[in-house]
């Protein structure tokens, strides 16, 4: 098992010794881990306005987005971002030397 | 950049010398003790709502040369920048008009400490056999500051001079005798002078038993053990705190969260806080965050690190003695200028609700990733953010008596907890940074206000979505009753209507935004009169008007008003969550049918809710389907 990041996300190495992101849920290997783990996932990104059918939100806003990460295999949420559109990732940097 | 240049090397390793480990537990229970007997005086001794129901106080000890040894609960916002007020009395007043034994000195600068001017200190001198061997104080948070608007909290104001009157170290009693002079100066600049003098005595009251009580110790114990207990509680809290800091994942986390309106205009603030630990050292860092804003939506420095104080006591060092020595920890670094570390005069009223409040969020959030990352036995401590709405409506006007009213309401303070790693978040719980805090009985605001209320619950859907959810949050209405001028006026003082800021963790999702709402011209009283009380706003006729986060409203007869308040943040993928569960919370009317099938792929039927098995896990599978499809 590799080192934590997020409840399905760990740094581990891969067969050649680098460091790799991998889901924790289903351990496809996601990519090098000299970048956030998030340029590596699926990515969802919409305005609050589209969550407001669903009831998960109350109040529309354009100007605010939702932003979910999966894992491209397994399709389990690693992270949900609120933020206003436009924000960068809100970046992780675990030391794990 | 302000920093409070603490983080440097772990000192103080060693126990103080000659003090007896069996006296320094007994000596620091009996503190505590003191401490929660003073609660129960001030409670029994205001008259102010925030006080005697809400209990919205705190109490703590300092060093004589105002350091803070111990505190317990109550607003832990304010206990650190007591210590501050401390040393601005040690340094400007010892050596002028005196500290004396008998004395007491109050204060309510927000720029001194405390978040805005309707927190009100008390700080009195502990004197031993005519030396003074350290210092206690009282605070509440008072009903009126004679400020431009009502209650304190002032959306139109600019500056800190129209938000109320701003004490810094009247002496309020002199060798134990009250100064009339400055109660009745006090009485004159606020609007409810009787209940502030009340408060102002109670928090006296309330800072009696804790010298009584620290004077007892001595005599029992020894002058030298009450001293170096204080001393070693500081040192004994931070060697705690640096043990558990160390054990937490060395790396760096980022949260931005949001102020959507100044009072004023739906202008857009960012607070952006970037965490770094490593090994025994915390560093929050606040750099990138908006400039402060021309009106007082600013925090102040007090503030900021009130927050940071809080949320680390609550949520990171529970079991440890609350003191300074839990943040010698901790560095913050503020950007000068910034809405979170405000320039005098810069209005600041507003501060707690809101750059300071949201402070609460972002802290949260960073230090529930911190904690995922870590070992197991603090990755259970890791949960969603606690959804502490930061909606505080000040209402005020004449009521059913025919007497002025000032209801700073507090239900939003029964927010719900965070979704944890391994179970739900309670709902509309209350808050972390004041652990001691309660609402109201419906039957006391009927009691004293011009208000009927048609509904107080638990709001459907309010929580976070996960494998674990948060607690549910809480949604009220009113209609206006018997007010003698037929009207009120509230003053919004909210965050967090548009943006979500109450964050799910690790794949959870936020809980919806809070909310106030008029209905104009409502039918609910000709519904009464048919014996029906409408039970949500969609079965009230009238015009629904969303008000702002932030600004005035005025409420007539015939009008309701509505607010809902922020249930917690979620854990982990609503997908991974058992079936049965979310059966449950549908029986329990927290989540509605739409909202599971949406959200957690869970598909019921009839009046059982029986789960049908086949189409939840079509719908799951669809979801997942729909997930990866992004990708084309
Ligand atoms: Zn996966």
């Amino acid at each position: 098992m590799g080192r934590r990041v997020l409840e399905h996300i760990e740094i581990d190495k891969d067969g050649n010794g680098h460091k790799v992101y991998r889901c924790a849920k289903c351990g496809t290997t996601l990519g090098p881990a000299d970048k956030g783990f998030k340029e590596y996932a699926v990515v969802k990104e919409a305005s609050y306005s589209h969550y407001v059918d669903a009831g998960i939100l109350a109040t529309r806003s354009d100007r605010f987005v939702l932003r979910e990460f999966y894992c491209p295999k397994c399709a389990v949420r690693f992270d949900v971002e609120s933020v206003v559109k436009g924000e960068p990732y809100l970046d992780i940097k675990i030391r794990d030397d | 950049m302000k920093t409070n240049g603490k983080g440097g090397k772990a000192n103080g390793r060693r126990a103080e010398a000659g003090l007896d480990a069996i006296a320094f537990e007994i000596v620091k229970n009996k503190m505590l003790a003191a401490i929660n007997e003073a609660g129960a005086v001030l409670v029994r001794t205001s008259a102010s709502e925030v006080v005697v129901t809400v209990r919205e106080f705190t109490q703590s000890y300092y060093t004589s040369d105002g350091h803070l040894t111990l505190t317990g609960g109550g607003i832990l916002l304010h206990v650190k920048s007591i210590a501050d007020i401390v040393r601005y009395l040690i340094d400007n007043y010892e050596h002028t008009i005196g500290i004396n034994d008998g004395d007491m000195f109050i204060f309510s600068d927000p720029y001194l400490g405390g978040m805005h001017a309707p927190d009100q200190a008390i700080v009195a001198p502990i004197f031993w056999q005519g030396k003074r061997v350290g210092f206690c104080a009282s605070l509440t948070h008072i009903p009126d500051t004679g400020a431009i608007d009502a209650g304190g909290f002032c959306p139109r104001a600019t500056e800190v001079y129209q938000e109320g009157i701003r004490l810094r170290g009247l002496r309020v009693m002199r060798g134990g005798v009250r100064c009339d002079d400055v109660f009745n100066t006090l009485k004159a600049a606020v609007r409810l002078p009787d209940i502030v003098e009340l408060d102002v005595l109670s928090k006296i009251a309330s800072n009696n038993v804790l010298i009584r009580r620290a004077q007892e110790l001595i005599e029992k114990y020894g002058l030298e053990t009450y001293l170096a207990t204080n001393r070693e509680l500081i040192r004994y809290s931070e060697r705690l705190a640096r043990e558990r800091t160390r054990k937490i994942a060395d790396g760096q986390w980022r949260s931005v969260t949001y102020l959507e309106h100044d009072g004023q205009q739906p202008n857009l603030f960012r607070i952006q806080l970037t965490a770094t630990k490593r090994g025994d050292r915390l560093i929050l860092d606040y750099t990138g965050s908006s400039p402060q804003a021309a009106t007082s939506i600013n925090a102040t420095y007090h503030a900021a690190m009130g927050c940071a104080f809080a949320i680390l006591a609550g949520r990171l060092f529970y079991d440890i003695p609350w003191n300074e020595g839990i943040l010698r920890p901790l560095e913050l670094r503020l950007p000068d200028n910034c809405i979170i570390n405000a320039q005098y005069p810069a209005a600041v009223s507003q501060g707690m609700p809101a750059g300071g409040g949201v402070v609460v969020f972002a802290v949260q959030d960073v230090l529930s990733k911190m904690l995922l990352a870590s070992g197991d036995d603090l990755r259970r401590e890791s949960s969603g953010v606690f959804g502490w709405s930061v909606h505080a409506p000040v209402m005020s006007g004449s009521n059913q008596y025919g007497n002025f009213f000032i209801w700073p309401t507090m239900d939003e303070c029964a927010g719900g907890m965070g979704a944890r790693v391994d179970r739900d978040g309670v709902g509309t719980a209350g808050t972390i940074q004041t652990p001691k805090v309660r609402i109201g009985n419906i039957e006391e605001y009927e009691q004293r206000y011009p208000m009927l209320f048609l509904f107080r619950r638990e709001e459907q859907d309010s929580a976070g979505a996960g494998k674990f959810r948060g607690g549910a949050g809480g949604e009220f209405c009113f209609m206006l009753h018997k007010s003698s001028t037929g009207y009120i006026d509230i003053m919004l003082s909210g965050a967090g209507c548009e943006p979500a800021i109450a964050l799910g963790v690790a794949g959870g999702l936020p809980a919806r935004q809070g909310r106030f709402v008029k209905v104009k011209d409502s039918d609910a009283a000709a519904l009464l009169r048919q014996g029906r009380i409408a039970q949500s706003l969609q079965e009230l006729t009238g015009e629904k008007e969303m008000l702002p986060p932030k600004g005035y409203a005025r409420i007539e007869n015939r009008d309701c008003f509505y607010l809902a308040w922020h249930g917690g943040g979620g854990f982990g993928d609503p997908l991974e969550r058992g079936p049965e569960l979310v059966r449950q919370d549908i029986i329990d009317q927290l989540v509605s049918r739409r909202f599971a099938e949406c959200v957690y792929g869970v598909v019921v039927t009839g009046a059982n809710a029986d789960i049908d098995r086949a189409a939840t896990a079509r719908a799951r599978e669809e979801i997942r389907r729909q997930r990866l499809a992004q990708a084309a």
